[in-house]
């Protein structure tokens, strides 16, 4: 399952990739950038079901603490790749 | 950033993945109003903290360089002055300043070693930038690097031998306050043992916590409530017993009337 969502993510980025270096305006790339926000969030899903599976004897308090933990790094991820894209942009102009 | 880019509805797709995926809760933290713009908003903000922090930082650690730099000049001078060295002169910035290192870099003699050593190097840079040509140029410098190593060590040893005395002094208090608290509590166990605690801690709360001695150690807060309540409790008993005892001795002949009358009554 997680192999088949990181495969998702690459391709995404991979197709994001493409469209950025042949120069495709931003309503081509929107749709290509919520696809890659959608593939990171399958893998965030897995990751916090993972977590709480992994960790049955932690309390509440430190499970809920790992998983915003998760969700941070998920939210870094994304602002990276908007990063990624607008930088692009930039340069193009 | 685009505005296109900026409403990308993250938080909603990532809610909408997880109910797909039977996260009923769905993702903690991240509400489905969450755009793109506001992530990057607040990755801004969380760089700019950290840029801040930084540059705090860094002041910090250059007061601490310069500080150390105005003790190994003046100590450099010094040394220099006693060997009547004929040298060149090195010119330190700014007067030195006598107080002590802050607080937190007492103790930390490595740290304090480590720009010891960086402060050395770059002296000895500026010695040799400075070298007259007319100067025997490896006698000037090799003088000025035994200077400065007799400076940095002077420094060090100076610095280890503060925080030693402080560390003592620490110390002895701690073992004077522990050696009265044994003495009271290990004699507060027999009869005998209660009063000469009492009396020890009427010393330590009158001597130290009323007139604040700096050689009787204070008591705690429950020592000294302790203290009061005990010290209220025997004046009553005290009280009481006179009262008795005046009653017993009946030297007017009226007491045990008094007392009887006042019974019956």
């Amino acid at each position: 399952m997680l192999n088949d969502v990181e495969e998702k993510i690459d391709s995404s980025v991979e197709a994001l990739e493409l469209a950025l270096s042949e120069n495709k305006s931003l309503e081509m790339i929107k749709p290509l950038f919520e696809n890659l926000v959608e593939a990171l969030s399958r893998k965030l899903v897995l990751n916090l079901n993972k977590i709480k599976d992994d960790n049955i004897d932690l309390s509440e308090e430190k499970m809920a603490v790992m998983q915003a933990e998760e969700v941070e790094r998920y939210k870094e991820t994304v602002a990276y790749f908007a990063h990624y894209v607008d930088k692009n942009f930039n340069d193009r102009s | 950033m685009s505005d296109i880019l900026k409403h990308i509805p993250v938080g909603y797709i990532a809610n909408q993945v997880a109910h797909q995926m039977g996260l009923a809760e769905g993702i903690p933290g991240l509400r489905s109003t969450t755009t793109l713009g506001d992530i990057m908003e607040q990755y801004q903000q969380a760089k700019l903290s950290a840029n801040y922090i930084r540059g705090k930082i860094g002041e910090k650690k250059n007061k601490v360089r310069d500080r150390v730099d105005r003790r190994l000049a003046r100590e450099f001078e010094k040394n220099k002055t006693q060997s009547s060295s004929t040298s060149r002169t090195y010119s330190p910035t700014g007067s030195y300043n006598p107080s002590p290192l802050p607080k937190q870099y007492q103790g930390g003699a490595s740290d304090f070693n480590r720009l010891a050593d960086q402060q050395a190097k770059q002296s000895s840079q500026y010695l040799a930038d400075q070298q007259n040509d007319d100067d025997p140029a490896s006698f000037n410098q090799n003088k000025a690097k035994r200077d400065l190593n007799s400076a940095k060590k002077e420094a060090t040893d100076k610095f280890k031998k503060e925080a030693q005395e402080l560390l003592m002094k620490t110390a002895e208090k701690i073992a004077k306050k522990l050696g009265l608290r044994t003495v009271s509590l290990s004699s507060g166990s027999t009869g005998v043992g209660l009063i000469v605690t009492f009396i020890i801690w009427s010393g330590q709360a009158i001597l130290g916590n009323l007139m604040g001695s700096k050689i009787v150690p204070k008591l705690d807060w429950w020592e000294f409530i302790l203290w009061l309540v005990v010290g209220l409790a025997l004046l009553g008993i005290l009280i009481l017993a006179s009262a008795l005892l005046v009653l017993i001795s009946d030297p007017v002949g009226v007491g045990w009337d008094a007392l009887s009358n006042w019974i019956s009554s």
